[in-house]
């Protein structure tokens, strides 16, 4: 659609524009020529209204020449030609209207010198390059709200990402092992079975809470962790151990909530799950200068084929990215029969709870 | 169902102690099945099944070491299989190697007692674990290692380390780290189960893992042999001879 047709209120500016333009014409004409002002604008604001619609021409020219891709020599050929062609086919327009006006009794003389038509085609031309001129405004003002309205929307999508990617961090199999498992103890152990839904219900809320918060101190994501493993240790019995160690100083550092509890997911499902005789996981936190370092290490079956996805690590490393950007990173490795994940993430916020 | 003079004999195969509760509980109440045999991972359960010779094994999918379709596969074709796990996504393979059913963690007892009571009161004759295995995988999607029961033991091979397999009457024997492992299955069968830009057929009854070759030396006219890495030698077809070239 024209930027021009397509808008109302660009539509009448447009207009009062040539009408101010004719409105020029009339002034030049009657200084120039000398005939009566009513005569002048008579001939001179119709002349500006018929430049309207030809000046809208000028919007093809510019589509077809995008400023960013075309050399400026050939826009200023191209643009020159076309005010040229245009504004003498104004002015001709223009001497036909003097004619016609002449013919039906208004005091304008027939014979006149070429000087004022030579004057119309300059006008003209002058006018078309200024509506070109105008039109690419409009396209660099068009493109940049495109760019916007894409940035925009990348932003929402991102946003809508990092939401699925929060929910998808509790593992919905967790929870059906996990209420399995208090069926099972139910009628044989009902002690156990009533721990495990006290545990089970704290780190569901807890999660879903600390989900909600932007940052939170590391203490308190230890703890969610050290919630987890205490419903999984009903699962696995003495085949689950666990060490979490933070440092002292590492505590209080504000991380982004739920960023360790995917990755000791995994190292239950994919560790310790497969092994016949378990084994132990460890967290420790320690900080280095500006730097917070979080390790995550678990025993693995190396012939397992229980082999993750990935998804989990993927989720992790996208968060800290849209966090922290360059400064967060994450690396996996595994070595003598332990798969360790290790988190860098900057030391920025204190958080005290 | 089973008469009431012959309760059904039930295995349960699962690591986690409150999923084999769970279930423990269920059998307890319902009439004409008699638990014989708890296995905390697929390695017990298959050493216990001569003892236990259970009808039905209500078998988890994800355990250490041996997971459900592999203890499937080292079972006998007499014994019926239903999966009991927490997820779903296993439940099309579960079918395709004909267990009676596939229940999601937590069981209700009616999906129980309904599951117990497709199990067939005679066993129909049906294909063996490994030739239903094979028929489970999907193209493209091939074996990672290989199970082979040995008595009590059961031993996991990767199928890096598998030298070449070769036909011995009614049994396959996989030559591994100088041993010879066998087990009760068709050279066809494991064919179609390995890697084909890993494993070739290179005569009728012998599959050869490439790295393995060491060169090929022409016997007679038209009779080739295979010299390994470590000096072991196999016949090579003429159409055998064609495949390697194909592949190499």
């Amino acid at each position: 659609m024209h930027p021009i047709l397509g808008d109302q209120l660009r539509l009448r500016l447009h207009l009062t524009a040539w009408g101010l333009a004719g409105a020029i014409v009339a002034l030049l004409i009657r200084v120039l020529v000398g005939v009566p002002w009513t005569d002048a604008f008579v001939f001179g604001i119709p002349m500006g209204l018929v430049a309207a619609p030809i000046s809208l021409s000028a919007w093809y020219l510019c589509k077809a020449m995008p400023l960013a891709r075309t050399s400026a020599w050939r826009i200023g050929a191209t643009a020159s030609g076309a005010a040229v062609v245009t504004a003498s086919l104004w002015a001709g327009i223009g001497r036909l209207w003097w004619q016609l006006l002449g013919q039906s009794g208004f005091d304008l003389p027939a014979q006149t010198a070429a000087e004022p038509f030579a004057l119309l085609i300059g006008l003209g031309a002058l006018g078309y390059l200024l509506a070109i001129t105008v039109h690419y405004v409009m396209q660099a003002s068009q493109e940049s709200a495109a760019a916007e309205r894409r940035a925009l929307e990348s932003q929402v999508a991102q946003r809508e990402a990092e939401l699925r990617a929060l929910r998808a961090q509790i593992d919905p199999h967790f929870l059906f092992n996990s209420l399995n498992s208090i069926i099972g103890l139910m009628s044989a152990d009902a002690d156990r079975a009533r721990t495990m839904c006290h545990r089970l219900a704290e780190f569901l809320r807890d999660s879903l809470t600390l989900g909600g918060e932007v940052r939170i101190p590391l203490s308190r994501e230890a703890a969610l962790v050290e919630q987890y493993l205490g419903v999984e240790r009903v699962r696995f019995g003495a085949r689950l151990t666990a060490v979490i160690n933070v440092a002292g100083d590492a505590a209080g550092i504000g991380v982004p909530p739920l960023i360790l509890q995917p990755l000791v997911e995994n190292a239950v499902r994919h560790g310790v799950a497969t092994l016949i005789e378990g084994g132990e996981i460890r967290v420790e936190a320690t900080i280095t200068g500006p730097r917070l370092f979080v390790v995550v290490s678990n025993p693995y079956d190396p012939d397992s084929r229980r082999r993750g996805t990935g998804l989990g690590l993927e989720n992790v490393r996208r968060r800290l990215a849209a966090t922290f950007g360059e400064r967060a990173a994450i690396a996996a490795e595994a070595a003598e029969g332990r798969y360790r994940v290790s988190l860098t993430i900057p030391v920025e916020t204190e958080i005290t709870s | 169902m089973s008469a009431p003079d012959t309760p059904l004999r039930i295995m349960i195969v699962d690591d986690e102690e409150p999923a084999r509760m769970a279930l423990r509980a269920l059998l307890v109440e319902m009439p004409d099945v008699t638990l014989v045999s708890e296995c905390q991972n697929g390695f017990d359960a298959v050493k216990a099944l001569a003892d236990a010779r259970p009808d039905v094994v209500l078998l988890d999918v994800q355990m250490p070491k041996l997971d459900g379709f592999e203890v499937l596969e080292l079972m006998g074709p007499d014994i019926r299989v239903i999966f009991v796990t927490a997820y779903d996504e296993f439940a099309l393979r579960a079918f395709e190697v004909h267990a009676v059913d596939y229940l999601l963690k937590p069981v209700a007892p009616e999906r129980l007692t309904l599951a117990l009571s497709r199990v067939p009161e005679r066993t129909p004759p049906q294909p063996t674990g490994a030739m239903l295995r094979a028929s489970a995988r999907k193209p493209g999607d091939f074996l990672e290692r290989v199970v082979i029961r040995d008595g009590v033991h059961v031993h996991v091979v990767a199928v890096d380390k598998i030298d070449y397999v070769e036909a011995q009457d009614d049994y396959v024997g996989f030559r591994t780290a100088g041993k010879i492992l066998l087990k009760e299955q068709t050279l066809a069968e494991v064919e179609g189960s390995l890697d084909p830009r890993r494993f070739v057929r290179i005569h009728r009854s012998y599959i050869l893992n490439v790295e393995r070759l060491s060169r090929v030396e022409l016997y007679a006219k038209d009779s080739r042999i295979a010299i390994l890495g470590d000096g072991s030698k196999l016949p090579v077809s003429r159409s055998g001879y064609q495949r390697l070239q194909q592949l190499l």
